[in-house]
């Protein structure tokens, strides 16, 4: 670890899967791959493979510059201890989300399986508020979209 | 079909079904130590390790694993087990034990990927799962020992292993709640079980015109379906008062959402949830009562036919001449407070197994804390005593399962198909069934003279009891005679009603009313020291009930009487806080042990050395998580000769054990103890001469107490109330930049402390539930008088939420009973309140006169 790092950890979390312009339509909230992110990481802890932006936590330490320099506005820093968690960041609603395999289309399963009432849908997108969440994963197990995501990889892929 | 093979416990296991994998590993492969505390992904009791991550198990279904290991406690190797039950037993983590095999996954996933975690991630590594009885503090302790224990890889000796009064011993029940294999009810699997559940009214209040149970009864695989025509006896039971239905009969009043109106038997719970929904009602819908304020209304509906009004108490306490007294004070105080309903919230949901047995008894397993209560109210029920109770583990009580919520439909079912049938609730229908804290509204004036005597406090307190009685008259009743508070004065007059609506009924909980009126009294005393212009905690002092005083019920109090020791040992550091500039709250509290006001109250134990040359002891008194059975073999081995492993502690039960009453009133510890010494006597003088276990094979010795006390407004000068009274007081410092809870210091004096490690264990698991019950607990309630927040929802603190908590053991011996052991269970939770609300007032300012108070960092907003 480059600089020594108060727990409980923080880092940068991008809410996109980069699955979509696998057909023809592409979704305007998406990664573009633009590599601006990794340019004004002073860590090399963020980087750009495959078209979409990639973060290595344990070199993250949270400050932020990345979140300010993504012109899609889908990166934030949150606490790594929160394994679930919503990585996609369209806001278009129901069908129109429809663009990559993976797009939350805001239908509201994960608000209705949530037992903290930790998740909410807001501008047709899920939104789980990480200081509720008791990281169960059930919204995570049940979206149809897969949108949700276990970042350990284990109750999601 | 499709099959799934996963490995669990280095084993490769294969199941057709996908299903979740909690219902798998449990009703499969029988791996109990998995519990099922929500199955919504909320308790974290069913947490398992998979590929080295903790995962709640009723999460993830079994089409979804393939490949991957899955660890639960069982599996576990001897040398981790042996840590783990050391490090637990040592620290006094243990108490119901319902979430500590997921805790104790939790301490493993953590410490195989972090050896020497520091306390901040011990609390995250907890986080996700709740603890409602030890308010972590000890699992936290817990987690760091077994971390140092796999490190040196040594396990230490006891540190105290010597079983007389005083010693902190490890709890007899470690070893089975660690390891997993101490069975709850939910964990027994018999031969031929099927599962029964009640299909619940549509509305809360509305007749009842027809039940059609023909489609459900053609159901393959349903074994009974039964409407209240089919109960052999009475249909009307309850814990004092009979007014809770069995089952709504035809033409009958639903009272509330959790009023059964049908049970049904079927062979397993798929078959049971298609049979309920078969069943066709027709209901004539009725305007429910939703509050106290419909309920009094003039000319409001009835919330039961047979009753004349909605008050099901009305308690009017009365000595000396308050109003006047009020009058001539200096200074006089009126506010109006509200206190919400609570859900106590134990992790284990209602559960109980029934079956005829050998002798043709209906036998039922059951987790409540009074097997006789459940057998004389399913005798009722049954019209017969044909009937046996036992206890299993249970998961938490606290006050919340001392009415039948599945004892008596288990018992019914087995009774009608002959078979074994478990009935166990959801945690959906948990929430909305078992009798809650009642919310109160109370008007409180205090009078003092200029130097903060009290003068006099008259009030008027309203609860809401909900659907049926329950304790709602006897926990009026605490809550008028404690609303007093600890304090010497002679001028009381209160008048309390409890109404009944048509929400979830309202009863029994930790602290039984006193909760909810020592709130008002301890916040106008804190801001009466602010009118007088000293300090809270010289207020209290001022007026604090010392031996030999007389507390406003006319009681003298002995000289075991703690309260000022109590304050004292907060002294220093609340002046130092006040020094420093530092937001600092205190409240004070007295709390009864023993049920008193006159009502019998016996303790019974027998002990019986049994061919195993060994005493076994039986008292028919639930452990419901405190540690009673520690408490009973350590009063064993103070007042015998023998030593722990001469000792058997059985389960309450209604065949062997006498009856030792409800565990209620904080009154075990005192009460079944004081049994047990007397018990302990005979045993000695049998044993006179020098005579072994061996020798005294087949006899029994039994000890019974009766705790003494004149009823309410008894017509003596200094009546009795109760035989015993605990003392405490707390004191909250909160972290003036954060505006959190900094630190809670919490004195008690317990008496003589049985055991201290277990006294503070109640302490802790207390006061962080009121930390809740001030700060974030919620039960909203809709407008079909529906509770609509889920389990995760409702506020339980979490492990990385808790602040410092020091608990203080003030061990004032003194009473003649009991070796001087009074109960410590509730009043834990009393002060905290508003020792809370008061520090925030000095924080910002801010009066705050209802729970939960808001304006705080803890507030749960939308
Ligand atoms: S992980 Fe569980 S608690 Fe967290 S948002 Fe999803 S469903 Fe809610
Ligand atoms: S049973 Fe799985 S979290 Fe409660
Ligand atoms: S010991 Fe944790 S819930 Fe009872």
């Amino acid at each position: 670890m480059a600089v020594k790092k108060r727990f409980p950890y923080r880092a940068a979390f991008t809410a996109c899967q980069g699955s979509c312009g696998e057909g023809e339509a592409v979704c305007r909230y998406r990664c573009l791959g633009c590599g601006k992110c990794e340019k004004v990481c002073k860590f090399s802890a963020i980087s750009v493979a495959g078209g979409k932006a990639l973060v290595d936590e344990e070199k993250c330490i949270g400050c932020g510059m990345c979140v300010k320099a993504c012109p899609q506005g889908i990166i934030r820093i949150h606490e790594c201890a929160n394994h679930i968690a919503v990585k996609c960041s369209n806001k278009d609603k129901g069908k129109e989300a429809l663009v990559c395999p993976v797009s939350c289309i805001g239908c509201g399963m994960c608000v209705r399986v949530c037992t903290a009432e930790a998740v909410k849908v807001v501008d047709h997108l899920a939104v789980i508020d990480e200081t509720r969440c008791l990281g169960c994963g059930m919204c995570a197990v049940k979206c149809p979209r897969h949108a949700i995501v276990d970042l350990r990889g284990i109750l999601t892929p | 079909m499709a099959i799934y093979t996963l490995k669990v416990n280095k084993k490769e296991v294969t199941t057709e079904k996908k299903q979740s994998l909690l219902r798998f590993l449990r009703d499969d492969l029988h791996l109990t130590s998995v519990k099922d505390g929500c199955s919504q992904g909320a308790c974290g009791t069913c947490t398992v390790i998979i590929d080295g991550e903790t995962v709640k198990a009723c999460v993830p279904t079994t089409d979804r694993l393939a490949g991957k290991e899955i660890v639960t406690v069982e599996g576990l190797s001897e040398w981790e087990k042996k840590v783990f039950t050391y490090a637990y037993g040592e620290a006094g983590a243990v108490q119901c034990g319902f979430c500590i095999p997921g805790m104790v996954l939790c301490t493993k996933a953590l410490l195989d990927k972090n050896p020497a975690p520091s306390e901040e991630e011990i609390r995250y590594a907890l986080r996700n799962n709740y603890c409602r009885c030890t308010g972590y503090v000890k699992i936290i302790a817990a987690v760091k020992l077994a971390a140092k224990i796999l490190q040196e890889g040594v396990i230490p000796e006891k540190s105290c292993d010597d079983w007389k009064i005083g010693s902190r011993v490890h709890r007899l029940d470690v070893d089975e709640k660690v390891s997993g294999y101490g069975k709850y009810p939910d964990d027994f699997y018999l031969e031929g079980m099927c599962y029964g559940s009640a299909l619940r009214s549509r509305y809360p209040r509305a007749r009842v015109l027809s039940v059609d149970t023909r489609e459900a009864k053609a159901l393959p695989g349903v074994a009974a379906v039964l409407t209240a025509e089919d109960i052999p006896g009475k249909n009307k039971i309850g814990h004092l008062k009979h007014d809770q239905y069995t089952m709504i009969p035809i033409g009958g009043l639903t009272h509330y959402l959790g009023d059964a109106v049908a049970l049904v038997a079927a062979e397993d719970p798929e078959t049971l949830e298609k049979a309920k929904k078969l069943i066709k009602v027709e209901y004539e819908v009725l305007t429910p009562i939703h509050n106290i304020e419909e309920a009094k209304a003039p000319g409001a509906p009835k919330v039961f036919d047979e009753e004349e009004s909605n008050v099901l108490a009305h308690k009017h306490v009365s000595r000396g001449d308050a109003a006047g007294a009020i009058e001539k004070s200096a200074h006089v105080l009126t506010r109006h407070f509200e206190t919400p309903w609570t859900e106590h919230a134990f992790l284990e949901p209602e559960c109980a197994v029934a079956y005829r047995d050998t002798d043709g008894d209906i036998r039922i397993i059951s987790t409540d804390q009074s097997a006789y209560c459940t057998y004389h109210e399913c005798g009722m029920l049954l019209g017969t005593d044909k009937i046996k109770v036992e206890n299993a583990l249970v998961g938490g009580g606290f006050g919340g399962k001392e009415d039948m919520t599945v004892q008596h439909h288990a018992a019914l079912l087995a009774w009608h198909t002959g078979r074994p049938v478990k009935v166990r609730l959801t945690r959906e229908e948990s929430l909305l069934i078992h009798p809650k804290r009642h919310p109160f509204v109370m008007d409180v004036t205090m009078g003092c003279d200029k130097d903060g005597k009290i003068m006099g406090v008259k009030a008027k307190v309203e609860s809401d009891t909900g659907a049926f009685a329950s304790l709602g008259g006897p926990v009026l009743e605490r809550a008028c005679t404690h609303a007093a508070g600890p304090y010497a004065y002679e001028n009381f007059e209160i008048e309390g009603t409890a109404y009944y609506t048509n929400n979830p009924p309202a009863g029994a909980f930790r602290g039984f009313g006193v909760t909810q009126t020592c709130f008002a009294t301890e916040m106008l005393l804190n801001m009466m020291a602010d009118e007088v212009g000293i300090t809270p905690w010289e207020i209290r002092y001022r007026n604090a009930i010392r031996p030999w005083g007389v507390l406003p019920n006319g009681q003298i109090v002995d000289d075991s009487t703690g309260l000022l020791e109590t304050l004292e040992a907060v002294k220093e550091e609340y002046e130092k806080a006040l020094a420093e500039g530092k937001p600092v709250g205190i409240g004070c509290a007295m709390k009864n042990a023993g049920v008193g006001v006159g009502i019998p109250d016996w303790g019974r134990v027998r002990l019986i050395v049994e061919e195993d040359r060994k005493l076994h002891i039986y008292s028919g008194a639930s452990c419901i998580g405190q540690g009673l059975g520690t408490v009973l073999v350590q009063m064993v081995v103070t007042n015998t000769d023998l030593s722990r492993d001469d000792i058997v502690y059985e389960r309450s039960n209604t065949w062997i054990a006498p009856d030792s009453g409800t565990t209620s009133g904080s009154r075990q510890t005192l009460v079944t103890g004081e049994a047990c010494r007397r018990a302990c006597g005979k045993l000695m003088e049998a044993k006179a001469g020098g005579k072994t276990l061996e020798e005294l094979k087949g006899q029994e010795f039994y000890g019974e107490y009766l705790a003494k006390t004149d009823p309410l407004g008894a017509n003596v000068p200094n009546p009795v109330s109760h035989v015993a009274y605990g003392y405490a007081t707390q004191m909250c410092i909160l972290d003036k930049k954060t505006g959190k809870v900094e630190r809670l210091v919490a004195a008690h004096d317990v008496g003589k402390a049985v055991n201290p490690l277990s006294c503070e264990g109640q302490i802790e698991g207390g006061v962080v539930m009121s930390m809740g019950y001030a700060l974030q607990e919620r039960y909203p309630i809709d407008d079909n008088c529906k509770p609509i927040s889920k389990y995760g929802a409702i506020g339980l603190l979490r492990a990385h939420e808790i602040p410092e908590i020091k608990p203080i053991v003030i061990d004032k011996p003194g009473l003649k009973v009991a070796c001087g052991a009074i109960g410590i269970g509730e009043i834990t939770s009393i002060p905290t309140a508003p020792a809370i609300a008061d520090a925030y007032y000095r924080f910002d300012g801010k009066r705050r006169y209802c729970l939960p108070i808001e304006g705080t960092p803890y507030e749960r907003k939308g």
